[in-house]
């Protein structure tokens, strides 16, 4: 009788958490700084993004450095501040299948302007990078949920 | 012996049928009388084997019996935890497994059937885990995002896909209209 029991809490936490997942996305972000110098550098915490700034567009910069970064953790209807080296952004999930995350990712620049209003249905565990180009340098901010 | 007590032995057996007179009815009676006591005899002989033969079988089961209860007695001794002379860890690990084998036999398959519930409430969700990758995603399937709005006040924003084995990246390009300003 009590495996039985114990059974049955443990099917209704799995439930449980399984109900929480729906509600939640674990994501990873990179603000990273491109610009063209005499050789080219790219940090070593860029490894993820490597074979995508090596290819065009990006390849007119050879140098690209990780501003910030790191996990972020979305709850369903909750927007989630980023503060960026160079400005700020903001990220809703919005909602979420097992395939799919609904994201709004709104982007401002260091004055403090608007630089981007983006929604978005993006799936799971594939990147989003987010350009903004300044002259000869840019702004990337990528990102991605799972 | 003459024919004429071949005869009567002959009727005493029902044989041949005669006349018997007074002298030779005495006779078969004798004979006859003589045959019971010889067959009786017989009878009781070979009744007496099986008797015997019983009785040794008899003693026999009793032997078998008496052993397992012999047996038995030494039995408890045997059952008895060996002299504890080692103490070491895994001796103490494998006594515990022999007491509660059942519960942790019990135990294993519970979590076997909790495992396999879990894993059916999961649903269908085809993923799968890319161990290479430093930040750990799971990917579904290389396929771009869908962009349901685009915004970029003060540019022009630009969506394009970059496919590789890696996936399919959605990169949204803005491109001030003052380019001169930065970020």
């Amino acid at each position: 009788m009590r495996y039985v029991l114990a059974c049955a809490v443990l099917v209704a936490t799995s439930a449980v958490a399984r109900a929480d997942e729906k509600d939640k996305a674990d994501c990873d972000y990179l603000e990273i700084a491109a610009s063209t110098g005499k050789a080219p550098a790219m940090d070593s915490e860029l490894k993820p993004l490597d074979k995508k700034l090596k290819k065009p567009p990006f390849a007119s910069w050879n140098t690209f450095h990780k501003l910030s970064g790191g996990p972020m953790a979305l709850v369903k209807q909750k927007a989630d501040s980023l503060k960026l080296a160079q400005g700020g952004a903001s990220i809703l999930l919005r909602d979420r299948s097992d395939k799919k995350l609904e994201l709004t990712v709104t982007i401002d620049g260091a004055d403090g302007k608007r630089v981007l209003d983006n929604k978005q249905s993006v799936p799971i565990g594939e990147w989003s990078m987010f350009v903004h180009t300044a002259k000869d340098d840019a702004h990337i901010l990528a990102l991605t949920c799972k | 012996m003459t024919n004429r007590d071949v005869d009567f032995m002959e009727h005493a057996d029902g044989e041949l049928e005669i006349e018997l007179a007074g002298d030779g009815r005495a006779k078969v009676d004798a004979v006859k009388e003589l045959g019971e006591l010889v067959r009786g005899r017989l009878e009781r002989a070979a009744d007496d084997v099986p008797e015997a033969r019983f009785a040794a079988m008899w003693s026999e089961i009793d032997q078998t019996i008496s052993k397992p209860s012999a047996k038995s007695q030494t039995l408890p001794v045997l059952a008895q935890p060996a002299p504890v002379t080692q103490t070491g860890m895994w001796s103490r690990i494998g006594r515990f497994l022999d007491t509660y084998r059942s519960q942790i036999i019990t135990g294993a398959i519970s979590a076997g059937a909790v495992a396999a519930l879990a894993l059916v409430l999961r649903g269908g969700g085809a993923t799968h885990r890319n161990g290479s990758d430093p930040i750990d995603v799971q990917r579904v399937a290389h396929r771009p995002a869908e962009i349901e709005d685009l915004d970029t006040p003060g540019g022009t924003g630009t969506v394009f896909n970059l496919d590789d084995e890696d996936g399919s990246t959605t990169v949204i390009w803005v491109t001030p209209e003052d380019t001169v300003e930065g970020i």
